[in-house]
């Protein structure tokens, strides 16, 4: 589903040269659920944004389901990103002159789709705010409009979900609710799933964890490894 | 103190297109203000300094109702010691020896003057010495006749004279410029007077004689003694008086220009407006923190005055160094296609200078008003907890607004020249309101070209309501002055044509040297064509004081009786009776003098000081209503005017008219002094209208690009505030396309909004116009459909040209920073 | 202490015999507290005698019967009004701490990592517990177990904290 080989992206600012990541290799299975942690400044959100086509690898190569991305245009990345991936955000990016409703079909409309009101509707169930559709997202609490934007993540029914620190600027309670609802995308409907986070709590709801440190993969775990928690302590001491 | 001007100035230049393009629309609005202004002043100085020059310093002068008279007539005057200097003059026709086509082309004016060197004939110098006795010409006769200071040049029964002195054309001295136009207008030269009464015969004669008296005597008492030693003779006095009015009517141009200068200056100032409100409402938490800090409303709004006194002090001193350069362009332009010949003028700059100064910087501040108050005002822990403001504004349509916009537009309905400002405040305020209407009829336009961008547009459309109502506000406003203008443009001549028709009083007019006899009439009546025969009279230079005392004058133009006068139309009749003898007065003349019909005017004619009883206020084409008429017999028999040097003529149609003008001149030849027709005396005019339509049109799209710098403006703003969505849309989906259609259409809603909203009241201004008593049925209801297209298409090829930047800029956002703001 | 109380909570809810309280138990606790046969039975009967429970007899399988009395009632809501009061030192790992300070036990931080690998495999458990409570709908095991998260939650953070020191 995703391949991403020996990618290095590199940023110039000015003459100054900083490398975030230094030959990332890594790949997601189809319905897979993979989060994946380290501190800031790890480059996990650049790998993030890379496999989102958002920007291109300064070398290696990225595939989405056999496509490689690095070759496309800027405009042909679009497309692929408006059919193939959902991207949910730290803080939330509701547009804020949208209601809900039309924050969830804005993708449909981008890509020029049709829009089926059953569906909306039963992605609103699903996200538990199906008397919400004509509210603001500043009518919201955070946790609503986070489900908002989950909503309308899927609602073009995306090969894959890119989630960027999907709980950070929630608290414990809202983000189990945010993780819950991720889970049960991935587990009843097989959504394969992406997440990066700094949070171990959002991380045990993955299949798979991929830890990052200063552009580089220091480690994977499957949930059912055992060294999993050996792993993790020490990655988060 | 200096650390606190580089805050200010950093902040100011932080978002440097804003900066720019705020900046570029103070310098526009502040350069066209400059320059129109800069025409104005010039333009008035330059009519008043022709007739400044017309006059000399000569305090009278006396004439003759013969037309000329014997020197000696006046040998008492020289027995009056107050008369300290004097020049005569005498006016003949002649031929220059050239090899023409037609003789008439090589026709000349002679202008004998006593005394070269005088104070009281002022000539303004290109070349060698007017105070040489000599032969004086105009550049454009050396030009014609290739000759220079020291040439020669020989005239039929004069012989050779020298060259002494080449002047700019004037009033006193004025020639064709190519042979072509020699064929209607005579070479004027100036020579000594003895040479001339010798070559023509007229040996002691002259046609008038001006002088200058001291100082120290009432020049009111003088006139009074003079009058008196010329009753019953055929000589009379006047004094010498500059009034351009009776040549020119400038006063309409006058107010365009004004009006032109109040718009630029009023958008550039909006646009000012909407940037520094724009920048207050995004640093309202700024504010907060600082005045949580300590700082005083005092201080807030100190720090921001600096940075408007930035805009505003660059913007002026740019946009001065601009104006002027445009305004010596444009003066020119103006020059050559009003007064059509090359003269010279002094530019006048001080002035204009100075109230560009001081309006250039007063009114940014002014446009900063409001917002500067809000910042002053801002509550601390609001300001620091509160959320976006757009949040907050969008969606309410302020009551108070629309309530005052309809009284506004109320009172704009009423009629009166100075209502319709009040129709555009009006306007303005109840922007908002159309914006939501124009809403209905442009979104299914958008939604077609644009799709989903353009959906997408019409509600950030909304999210900016007020801002975005503001800019097409602008907009709307040029436009409609736009088609006000041409449409003015467009009906003024119509109204004037059929004004010439009503009140020519015939198909040609000639002007004769002498007296018409009976068998001279006899003589043009047997011509082909001719059908009609109307001698008349006009006396030149009556003169008369206003009611605030100024010295003015005019001439008296005869006619039949009231039941046949064909040169006037009557606009207002007194009722009542008078013993004095009845006149009738132009209505320029009548709004110059401060009186009405019913009225007594007092003038000085040739029979001397007299009462008239102003029997009413007239329309007419000549003279530009600065006129008076008056019955035949009352010029004849009472003001001391026997003879008819004027003949209207009725030909049989418009094409025989030429012909007509060809045989009078041919039979008549020197002895006559102009021919005028009526479709000459239109072409003049609507040559002159179209001239300025063009000069109007380029200025007017002027505005409509300073309109739409604003427009770029806003959207610039717009797009800054909204970064963190454009981002988001371009991660779930939207192509740089998208985002630049979006942004492109947002323009375009702008563009068509303001051009739309801007032809309706454009339509309504005409309309109002057309039934206004005020305008005196001169602009009649017309929809100029050119300047219509112009204006549609110059509005939303601005505004497209406007979005595109913005536009670019905005599907350039990087995705990445916009999604990680905070 | 609490076997007493759910045990006056299931019969509470209506007579049952010694096995159905004991499936009933497990049921309640998704099993997670192991309870033998004998456990419930010695319960019971120091019930029977504390007046809290009574047996009305056997039922057809000859298994015997038991009810709850007024005044096990009585009981079972005092024990539900009375609040519960959280002891410093009842945690077991504070306790270690506290002596592995006390004689500079060397392995300390050693110590403190194995107790956070542990904390960590029960929140990957509890997590996937969640899910499991999500899929079933069961409401209050799932709060049971979001308690246990935010509680271990504090104690890695805790851990970190001594950790540091």
């Amino acid at each position: 589903m995703i391949k991403v080989a020996d990618v290095t992206k590199e940023f110039k600012n000015g003459k100054e040269v900083t490398t975030v990541l230094k030959g990332i290799d890594f790949s997601v299975k189809e319905g897979e659920f993979v989060a994946i942690m380290g501190p800031s400044g790890s480059g996990k959100s650049t790998l993030l944004q890379l496999i989102g086509g958002m920007d291109i690898p300064s070398t290696g190569r990225i595939e989405l389901d056999g496509e490689e991305l690095q070759t496309k245009s800027e405009k042909q990345r679009t497309i692929i990103r408006r059919k193939d991936i959902g991207f949910v955000f730290q803080n939330y990016q509701l547009l804020p002159t949208l209601t809900v409703y039309e924050n969830i079909t804005f993708p449909l409309h981008a890509d020029r789709q049709k829009v089926n009101p059953d569906e909306v509707q039963e992605l609103l169930k699903a996200v538990a705010l199906t008397d919400y559709e004509k509210r603001f997202p500043h009518e919201l609490s955070g946790g609503q409009q986070q489900r908002v934007a989950i909503a309308r993540a899927l609602i073009h029914k995306p090969a894959i979900l890119l989630a960027d620190e999907p709980t950070g600027n929630l608290d414990r309670e809202r983000s189990s609710d945010i993780l819950d609802l991720l889970s049960s995308f991935h587990q009843e409907r097989g959504q394969t799933i992406v997440m990066v986070t700094h949070d171990m709590f959002a991380a045990g709801h993955a299949d798979r964890i991929v830890l990052f440190k200063d552009g580089v993969i220091e480690t994977e775990v499957q949930r059912e490894d055992e060294d999993y928690a050996e792993f993790l302590s020490r990655f988060m001491a | 103190m200096q650390n606190s001007f580089l805050v200010s100035w950093r902040n100011i230049t932080c978002h440097k297109k804003r900066f720019f393009f705020t900046l570029a629309a103070l310098v526009l609005g502040v350069a066209v203000m400059t320059s129109m202004l800069i025409s104005k002043s010039t333009f008035s100085n330059l009519i008043d300094e022709q007739e400044q020059l017309n006059a000399g310093d000569a305090d009278f002068w006396v004439q003759s109702n013969d037309g000329t008279f014997f020197e000696n007539d006046l040998a008492w005057l020289q027995e009056h010691e107050e008369v300290e200097e004097q020049v005569s003059l005498l006016n003949q026709k002649g031929f220059a020896e050239m090899e023409t086509d037609h003789p008439m082309q090589s026709s000349v004016r002679f202008t004998g003057v006593s005394d070269f060197d005088n104070d009281l004939i002022k000539l303004s110098v290109s070349e060698g010495d007017v105070t040489k006795e000599g032969l004086i010409i105009t550049e454009n006769t050396a030009a014609l006749f290739e000759k220079e200071i020291g040439d020669q040049i020989s005239f039929q029964d004069m012989g050779s004279l020298e060259i002494t002195a080449i002047v700019h054309e004037g009033s006193m001295l004025n020639s064709p410029e190519t042979l072509e136009s020699a064929m209607f207008q005579d070479i004027q030269v100036m020579v000594p007077l003895d040479k001339l009464q010798q070559s023509t015969g007229m040996e002691n004669q002259i046609s008038n004689l001006r002088f200058k008296v001291n100082e120290d005597t009432g020049e009111d008492q003088l006139l009074a003694i003079y009058q008196s030693e010329l009753e019953g003779s055929n000589l009379f006095v006047q004094p010498i008086v500059a009034d351009s009015q009776q040549n020119n009517d400038v006063e309409g141009l006058y107010y365009v220009f004004d009006l032109i200068a109040i718009l630029s200056i009023f958008i550039s100032s909006f646009i000012a407006f909407n940037m520094i409100n724009t920048s207050i409402i995004e640093r309202k938490r700024e504010i907060g923190i600082m005045k949580s800090l300590g700082y005083t409303g005092g201080n807030v709004v100190g720090l921001i005055v600096k940075e408007i006194g930035f805009l505003a002090v660059i913007g002026t001193v740019v946009g001065l160094g601009l104006g002027i350069w445009f305004g010596l362009y444009f003066q020119e332009m103006l020059v050559s296609s009003i007064v059509t010949q090359n003269i010279d003028y002094d530019v006048i700059i001080t002035g204009p200078v100075i109230i560009s100064i001081i309006v250039g910087i007063l009114f940014p501040f002014l446009a900063a008003a409001w917002p500067m108050y809000k910042a002053g005002k801002t509550p601390i822990l609001k300001a620091m907890l509160g959320t976006s403001a757009a949040q907050s504004s969008f969606n309410k349509l302020n009551k108070w607004r629309i309530i005052l916009g309809v009284v506004f537009t109320g009172i704009g309905l009423i009629d009166n020249v100075w209502a319709f400002l009040f129709l555009f405040v009006g306007l303005v305020l109840l922007f908002p309101l159309w914006v939501r209407g124009m809403q209905i009829i442009v979104r299914p336009v958008l939604t077609f070209i644009f799709r989903f961008s353009g959906k997408q547009a019409l509600r950030s459309i909304k999210q900016f309501e007020r801002r975005n109502a503001n800019t097409a506000a602008m907009l709307a406003i040029g436009v409609s002055l736009a088609l006000f203008m041409s449409a003015a443009l467009t009906s003024l001549p119509e109204g004037m044509e059929d004004e010439i028709d009503a009140t020519f009083g015939g198909d040609i007019i000639v002007e004769k040297e002498t007296p018409w006899t009976d068998t001279a009439l006899e003589v043009v009546r047997s011509l082909e064509g001719v059908e009609n025969v109307n001698p008349y009279t006009e006396i030149p230079n009556v003169t008369w004081h206003t009611k605030s005392g100024e010295l003015r004058e005019f001439s008296i133009m005869s006619f039949p009786d009231i039941s046949s006068a064909e040169t006037f139309a009557v606009v207002e009749e007194a009722e009542g009776n008078s013993d004095h003898p009845y006149i009738y007065v132009g209505e320029r003349a009548l709004m110059e003098w401060g009186g009405g019909a019913g009225d007594i005017l007092t003038l000085n004619t040739p029979a001397g000081e007299q009462n008239f009883f102003v029997k009413g206020s007239v329309q007419t084409s000549h003279n530009t209503s600065y006129v008076a008429f008056a019955e035949e017999n009352v010029v004849k028999n009472e003001l001391n005017w026997p003879h008819d040097y004027h003949l209207a003529l009725d030909v049989v149609d418009e094409d025989t008219i030429s012909a007509a003008v060809l045989a009078l001149e041919s039979t008549f030849g020197l002895e006559i002094n102009r021919i005028n027709t009526i479709t000459l005396t239109k072409e003049q005019y609507t040559s002159g209208v179209s001239g300025m339509e063009e000069l109007m049109q380029g200025l007017l799209l002027l505005i409509i690009a300073i309109s739409a710098i604003g427009t770029s403006n806003t959207l610039f703003m717009n797009t800054m505030e909204r970064v963190k969505e454009i981002g988001t849309m371009r991660a779930i989906g939207f192509t740089k396309r998208q985002v630049q259609f979006m942004i492109i259409a947002e323009g375009l809603f702008i563009g068509i909004a303001g051009v739309i909203v801007g032809v309706l009241y454009g339509i309504l201004v005409i309309y109002l116009n057309s039934i206004s008593a005020d305008a005196l049925g001169l602009l009649s209801f017309i929809i100029p459909w050119n300047s219509l297209l112009i204006a549609i298409a110059g509005g939303i090829l601005f505004t497209l040209l406007a979005s595109w930047l913005p536009g670019n800029s905005a599907s350039r956002i990087s995705i990445k920073e916009a999604i990680s703001y905070e | 202490m609490s076997v007493k109380h759910s045990l006056l909570a299931l019969l509470y809810e209506r007579p049952r015999h010694g096995y159905e309280l004991k499936t009933g138990f497990d049921e309640l606790v998704q099993s997670m507290w192991p309870l033998n046969a004998g456990q419930v039975y010695t319960t019971l009967d120091r019930l029977e005698r504390d007046d809290l429970i009574e047996s009305p007899g056997n039922d057809q399988k000859d298994r015997k019967l038991y009810t709850i009395t007024e005044k096990g009632v009585e009981t079972l809501w005092s024990w539900l009004e009375e609040p519960v009061e959280r002891s410093l030192l009842k945690d077991e790992f504070y306790f270690k701490y506290l002596c592995a300070s006390h004689v500079d036990y060397e392995d300390k931080q050693q110590m403190i990592q194995a107790q956070k690998q542990t904390m960590i495999k029960d929140v990957l458990h509890l997590t996937q517990m969640k899910q499991q409570m999500n899929r079933s709908g069961n409401d209050t095991m799932r709060m049971l177990v979001e308690g246990a998260l935010l509680h271990l939650e504090a104690d890695i953070k805790w851990l970190d904290m001594i950790a540091k020191d």
